[in-house]
Formats: structure tokens, C-alpha cells, sequence
């Protein structure tokens, strides 16, 4: 039982589960009226609700820090990791192939490295649902390395090698030097989406709040 | 970038509808979202995950006051009503509002539409 009459700045946890208790009661009740059948009317009720959304939504509106800290939980750290985690490794087998595994050569060493990108990848998106990620977010930190990778070439490198390298085969085949990097980023970023994917599953894209609806009458 | 712009509009028209409504007389949730989506033709319309951290973040801002009560049937209901200071950011809000629409209609012609 509700304290009547009392108030606070903020409602307490129990409030807020009461709150959309009865509120999800009163949708319920509506769809009953409009003459749903009851077994349609609560799976109705629970599946219009996004609930980590729901979650992570109140709880960033009862914290002021909480909306940059939920981005950095969400991308950022785990997205890190994913690109720490993949960097390390390539060096580290790259090492390998060097100095122990003999006649491996960075080939033998490129797909020892594509073996593990699956479990990056599931690392990364693991680390964004546990903070209450949604699926863009997810699928960003598990792609993190990807992504870095397509826009340092992109945006650093290609510019670098047709600017100030004078790079003559860079600058005769600006696309086919594109293509070849995206032919080494593009296995590993299958591979990183391929460990994600048991992580991306019952969550959806981020929403705006306020839904519009047009309708042409 | 266009994300951040639609996000911030669609999330101030959110503000502006609930203080505006709380403006007549307290309501509860359910209320609210029932009553945008009435009053606007069903163009407007709050899902849960929408609403209640609106509600929230208007209710820390110190724009909303919330109150248990019970209604008719007995049931609880944590009614919203506007503060003082909720009540000073209406005009403005609604000010802001009117001058985006007249910027917007004097650049694409909304009214015409």
C-alpha cells in the first residue's frame, strides 16, 4: 500500500514498479474493453514493452551523469576492449609466427588471428548487453575494431600515402588500395558479427520516446 | 547529426505536451498518455518506455511534483501535477515552439501543406 499524499523528488524503486504495474494494468484493461481476449491482451501488453530499454531509460532519467556514463558503458569500454583485445592479439601472433611458429609466416598468422575474432567479437557485444546496450550499441563494440581500422585507413592513412607520401600506386589506384584493405578488414569484421550474434538477439534499436504516427486520412 | 536534431525535437515536443497538459489539472500516467494521443488525433503517441523516464527527468528537474493517491475504483495512482517552476518554463517553452513553426513554415511552407 501507497503512502497517499506523500511526494519526493524523485519516486523510489518501489514506486516505479508499482507505477507501471498499473499502468500496464490499465492497458490491459483498455485492450479488454475494446473486446480483446484476455490471453491476447496480456501478450499484447508484455510485448509492447521493451524492457531493458524501459530500464535503462528510467534509470538514466533518475541520474544526470548517468546519460554520458551509460554511453561509456554501453560503446565506448566495451568497444575498447574489443580493439585492445584484437590489437594484442595480432601482435601477438604476428610475434609468434616470427620467432616460434616456423613457417607460419604473417599469413599463418592473419588467420590465427581471424580464428579469434568471433570471440571478440562476443566479448564486446557480451560487455554492451550487460550494461543495458541496445542493438546498435552492441553491434558497434563488437565491430569497434572493424570500424577503426576502415576509418584510420580511410581518413588517415589513404590521405597520408596520396598526399604526403607521393605514393604513386596509392595515387594511380586509390580505389583498388580501398579494396584491398577492405578485403583484410572485411573477413575479421564477419568474424566479430558471428560472435556478436548470439548477444544481438530480443533488443531493439534505440527510440526516440514520443512516437509520431501519420496518417493519411 | 540528423539523429541528435530529430531526437531533441521530438524529445522537447514531448516536454512541452506533457507540461502543457499538466497545466489544466493533475493526472497519472496512463492519463497522460491516453489524453496526448486523444487530443492529437492519434498523432502523438507515449509507449511506457517513453513516458515514465519523462516523467522522471521532468519530475528531478523540479518541473513535476508526483502524489499518491487513490482513485474512485481504489486503486493507487501517482498523479503529476505542475510546479511552480514547471509553470514558468510553459511560456517560453510554448514561445520557442511557436518561433521554430514560423521559422520552419517560412522556410518549407508547412502551413500549405
Amino acid at each position: 500500500m501507497r503512502e497517499k499524499g506523500t511526494r519526493s523528488e524523485r519516486p523510489l524503486p518501489e514506486d516505479v514498479i508499482v507505477e507501471l504495474a498499473s499502468h500496464l494494468e490499465d492497458c490491459y484493461e483498455e485492450l479488454r474493453l475494446q473486446g480483446a481476449g484476455e490471453a491476447e491482451a496480456v501478450e499484447h501488453v508484455l510485448c509492447s514493452v521493451e524492457w531493458q530499454d524501459l530500464s535503462s531509460s528510467i534509470y538514466g532519467s533518475r541520474h544526470r551523469w548517468c546519460a554520458i556514463n551509460q554511453r561509456t558503458q554501453q560503446l565506448w569500454l566495451p568497444g575498447l576492449v574489443t580493439l585492445l583485445a584484437a590489437n594484442l592479439l595480432l601482435m601477438a601472433f604476428a610475434h609468434a609466427s616470427e620467432n616460434w611458429i616456423r613457417g607460419a609466416g604473417p599469413a599463418g598468422a592473419y588467420l590465427l588471428w581471424l580464428a579469434t575474432q568471433p570471440l571478440i567479437g562476443a566479448i564486446g557485444a557480451h560487455l554492451s548487453r550487460r550494461a543495458g546496450g541496445l542493438l546498435r550499441a552492441r553491434l558497434l563494440a563488437s565491430l569497434f575494431p572493424s570500424v577503426v581500422i576502415v576509418g584510420l585507413g580511410l581518413f588517415l592513412v589513404l590521405p597520408a600515402c596520396l598526399l604526403f607520401e607521393s605514393n604513386t600506386w596509392a595515387a594511380a589506384h586509390p580505389i583498388s588500395l580501398v579494396l584491398r584493405g577492405l578485403g583484410w578488414v572485411a573477413p575479421a569484421a564477419v568474424g566479430l558479427l558471428g560472435g556478436a550474434l548470439p548477444f544481438l538477439e530480443n533488443c531493439g534499436f534505440e527510440g526516440s520516446g514520443l512516437s509520431l504516427r501519420t496518417t493519411r486520412q | 547529426m540528423k539523429r541528435r536534431i530529430d531526437s531533441k525535437i521530438v524529445r522537447g515536443s514531448a516536454e512541452l505536451a506533457i507540461i502543457a497538459l499538466l497545466e489544466k489539472e493533475p493526472l497519472y500516467g496512463f492519463e497522460i498518455a491516453k489524453r496526448i494521443e486523444e487530443d492529437t488525433g492519434g498523432a502523438l503517441r507515449f509507449t511506457l518506455a517513453s513516458l515514465y523516464p519523462m516523467l522522471y527527468e521532468l519530475e528531478r528537474r523540479g518541473w513535476l511534483k508526483a502524489q499518491w493517491e487513490s482513485n474512485r475504483a481504489g486503486r493507487d495512482r501517482r498523479y503529476y501535477s505542475l510546479t511552480a517552476k514547471g509553470r514558468k518554463r510553459l511560456a517560453p517553452l510554448r514561445r520557442e515552439w511557436k518561433d521554430f513553426f514560423q521559422a520552419l513554415n517560412r522556410l518549407a511552407g508547412v502551413a500549405r501543406a
